[in-house]
Order: C-alpha cells, then sequence, then structure tokens
C-alpha cells in the first residue's frame, strides 16, 4: 500500500504538476515567484488529498481549484489589483479547438461539454473574467456592455455550469469519461 | 421573511462574484455579515460554484499545458518528502511504540472544515486511475509515509539508517550544485558530529546527525535554523525529537527559501519550538566553507 501511495504522490506530480504551472505562470502576481507558487500549491495538495471526494469533482478540477485559491490569495498578499491587467491577446474564444493536454484530456473534454452549453456571451464573460483575469469594469469598457450585464452574464453563466457539471457528475450520468 | 430570501440570494450571488471576480473589501464585509445569519448551510453553493469556476480555468489551462520544469518537478518531489515525512508522528496511531530512527518534526497544521461540499467521503471508492483519490483513499498519512523513514517496531541496540532515507540522501549528493557541509557538536552536544546535505535548487536536504542526545519532547526539543546570505534573520529549518542513539537522518524542512546558507546551527528549545531564537543553546553546528 505504500508503495502504491508513494507511486500516487509521484503520479500527481506527473498528472497535475503542467496544470498547476500553467495556471501559477498564468496567474501568479508580480513580485512572486511562479516556483514558490507552485510549490505552495502541492503542499496544499497534500494536506487536502484525505478530503478529495471523486464523487463530487473532476479531479483536475480539485486540482485547478485548489491552484486558484492559492493563487488569488497570493494575488490578495502581494495587493496587486485593478489598474494593472493587461488585455488578452485575442478576445475570441483563445485556443479553441486546441487539443486538450493528454492527462487532461478526459476532465477537459467534461468541461468542455457544459461550457459549450452556456450561452456564448455568457461564455466570452466568463473566460474574459476567470482565464484572463479581467475585473467587471474591465470586461464592461472591452465589451462595451453595461457593468450590471456583465454580472448578470457571469452570475447566470456560472450558475448554470455548475448544474451542468453536477449533472455530469452524477452517478446517473455515467461519471467523466 | 422576505427578508431572509433576500439576503440568502444575495449572499449566493457575492459567492458567484467571489468565484468569478474577487470580492473588494466592502464586498468581502457584506458576505460576512450575511454570512452570519445564514442557517440555510449556503457555503455548501459557494464551494460548488467556486468548482465551476476552476472547470473554466482548468478547461483553458488544459489547451496550453506548459510542461513542469525539471528543477521544478524535482523540488515538488522534496517537498513532497519533506512534508510527509513531518506529518509522519502526527498521524502515527501509537505514540508509545518504541521509534527507531524516523524523527519527529513541527505538528501538522489544523484541519480545515471539509473543501468540497457536505457530503461525505465513505461513500465513494475513489477510482485508481486518479492519483489523488488514490491518496484520499489512504488510511492516513502514515500510511504515506511508509515511503519514507518507518520506525523499528521492536527494540534495537544499534540504530540504523533505512534505506529510504540514506536512498534519497545519496540521490541528492549525487545532483550537480548539492552543498555537503560537516558538522559538529558543541559543549551542548559533545562528541556529537554528522553532516548537512541541500540541495539549493530543490530547497531540499538532509541532516545527518551522530551522537545527538535524546531529548525529552515534553521539555525541549531541537530546532534548525538555517542562516541565509540574503536574509537578516535565520530560516526555521523544522523542530524534530531525537528519540534514540546513534545515527538518523532527518529531513531539512526549510520554510523560507533559502539562497545562500552560511551557517546550519542546531538549538534546543521549548516544546513545538520558537519562532526566534534566543540562540543561548546551541547544540550543533556546520558551517559552509
Amino acid at each position: 500500500m505504500a508503495a502504491g501511495d508513494a507511486a500516487a504522490v509521484q503520479e500527481c506530480i506527473d498528472q497535475y504538476g503542467g496544470l498547476v504551472y500553467t495556471l501559477a505562470r498564468r496567474m501568479c502576481p508580480a513580485g512572486a515567484e511562479v516556483d514558490d507558487a507552485v510549490q505552495e500549491v502541492f503542499i496544499e495538495l497534500w494536506r487536502k488529498a484525505e478530503r478529495y471526494d471523486p464523487g463530487i469533482a473532476e479531479e483536475a478540477v480539485f486540482v485547478a481549484m485548489v491552484t486558484r485559491r492559492r493563487l488569488i490569495d497570493l494575488q490578495r498578499r502581494l495587493a496587486r489589483h485593478s489598474g494593472q491587467e493587461e488585455l488578452p491577446e485575442s478576445l475570441d474564444s483563445a485556443g479553441e479547438g486546441a487539443e486538450a493536454a493528454v492527462e487532461l484530456r478526459d476532465s477537459a473534454a467534461v468541461a468542455e461539454r457544459a461550457f459549450r452549453e452556456l450561452r456564448p456571451e455568457q461564455q466570452k464573460i466568463l473566460r474574459l473574467a476567470v482565464w484572463d483575469g479581467l475585473s467587471h469594469q474591465r470586461i464592461s469598457a472591452v465589451t462595451g456592455l453595461p457593468l450590471g450585464t456583465v454580472k448578470t452574464h457571469a452570475r447566470r453563466g456560472l450558475h448554470r455550469l455548475r448544474e451542468l457539471l453536477q449533472t455530469s457528475q452524477s452517478p446517473a450520468s455515467g461519471g467523466a469519461s | 421573511m422576505s427578508d431572509r430570501i433576500h439576503g440568502r440570494d444575495r449572499l449566493v450571488e457575492l459567492y458567484g462574484d467571489r468565484a468569478v471576480f474577487g470580492l473588494d473589501p466592502e464586498q468581502e464585509r457584506e458576505l460576512a455579515r450575511l454570512q452570519g445569519g445564514d442557517q440555510t448551510g449556503s457555503w455548501n453553493e459557494a464551494e460548488e460554484l467556486e468548482q465551476a469556476a476552476a472547470a473554466i480555468a482548468m478547461l483553458f489551462a488544459s489547451r496550453q499545458i506548459q510542461p513542469l520544469p525539471s528543477e521544478l518537478c524535482a523540488r515538488l518531489e522534496g517537498g513532497a518528502r519533506a512534508y510527509f515525512v513531518a506529518h509522519t508522528e502526527s498521524a502515527r496511531p501509537h505514540r508509545s511504540t518504541p521509534v527507531g530512527v524516523a524523527p519527529t518534526l513541527a505538528p501538522a497544521p489544523p484541519i480545515e472544515s471539509p473543501t468540497l461540499g457536505s457530503r461525505r467521503l465513505e461513500s465513494v471508492r475513489p477510482a485508481s486511475r486518479w492519483p489523488l483519490a488514490a491518496l484520499a483513499a489512504a488510511a492516513s498519512v502514515a500510511a504515506i509515509v511508509g515511503w519514507w523513514p518507518r520506525p523499528v517496531e521492536t527494540p534495537a541496540p544499534q540504530v540504523a539508517v533505512t534505506p529510504a532515507p540514506a536512498e534519497l540522501r545519496s540521490k541528492l549528493l549525487g545532483e550537480a550544485g548539492t552543498l555537503f557541509v560537516a558538522a559538529q557538536g558543541t559543549d551542548f552536544a559533545k562528541g556529537a558530529s554528522g553532516d548537512v546535505v541541500w540541495q539549493p535548487l530543490a530547497q531540499s536536504g538532509w541532516m545527518r546527525l551522530v551522537g545527538l542526545p535524546v531529548n525529552d519532547p515534553k521539555v525541549e526539543q531541537y530546532q534548525l535554523w538555517i542562516f541565509d546570505e540574503a536574509q537578516k534573520h535565520p530560516v526555521d529549518g523544522g523542530v524534530f525529537n531525537v528519540s534514540a542513539n546513534g545515527e538518523l537522518l532527518v529531513p531539512i524542512d526549510a520554510k523560507l527559501r533559502v539562497e545562500k546558507p552560511t551557517l546550519f546551527a542546531i538549538t534546543i528549545e521549548k516544546p513545538g519550538g520558537v519562532v526566534v531564537s534566543d540562540r543561548e543553546r546551541i547544540a550543533w553546528v556546520a558551517k559552509p566553507i
């Protein structure tokens, strides 16, 4: 058993190291070391591993959630806030059609299916906020949508996505494949 | 009644905004106030909304995954070893069992509230294809540390170094840039010796302690300090016990990044260690040349 657990630790690093590293490079605030942030995230994962429930969330989603939490904490600690945001390279759905990394393919496919069911404006705003890290004010300026509309799309989109992911996660759906 | 419903709606709204945009201080205060009066268990929704936002992040990240640099990979492995070794003692069920070489490091951080909703874990059997689920399935952290030092269950007159830490130390020694520093005891540990192996890239290392007196953890504990040229104060390298005579290997658990170590020193401190040492009882030192 011990050998299996040791292997699991190694597999965690192998399987999710790229995801954590990619998110850290994307979200790490100026003044913070990406490597240190990645190390912090993995220590957090070791801490929380025993409380991970595969019946509730895809493993990659759980890893991404822990990663985002730590990086958002880091951003707060370093007090990098609005006014320093950079625009994404493109407002189109960047990377659309790109293949997900092999180790994340199943989880990404589940998320992709759910995300694609959202209305286009919801997809766009959630992507700008979550992936590109823009504030709602900035999204309003970039898209020309009123501030309230931006928030409404984001909230409704997120709630809908939650429902869709729960459906895909329920036993009746057969779970991730 | 309608106020309560309105309050709950606003609470869930704030959970969503937090998951997507983050909250400003005023919204944080509003959230705290609403949470204080909430009897509906809506925190579960907060978790689920956070997961939904995380799924978006995972989806876009998966399209442009950047591989983990090998140096960082090595550092993560070293960090995992140090973490699980450090949590051996707190997870071990039989504290009175004679312990051979396994050192005891600082206690585990407090357990936080469940992070993935209110449903419990027992009902779900994780699939072995998911490594995190495999870890979750372990009976305890103690099972994992079988990977590293394992306590000797029967009293042994000679304490031998178990292969796992010895191999890890040897591996570290073979890596480029690894520092090796001889050590010696002071008046508080006459005759003690040993060495330090420190890998700057991995930020991990080992102390080999020879002849350091056994301590009573209820009275005092050993604490490692790493003096760093780049820092004003020494870095806490972890609290540990010497529970048997002879030689033992202790992983170094630096709490901060160490740029250029100028001295490794072990002090004797009160149980649990200290944040700042008065350095009155230095027992063992290793000074890089």
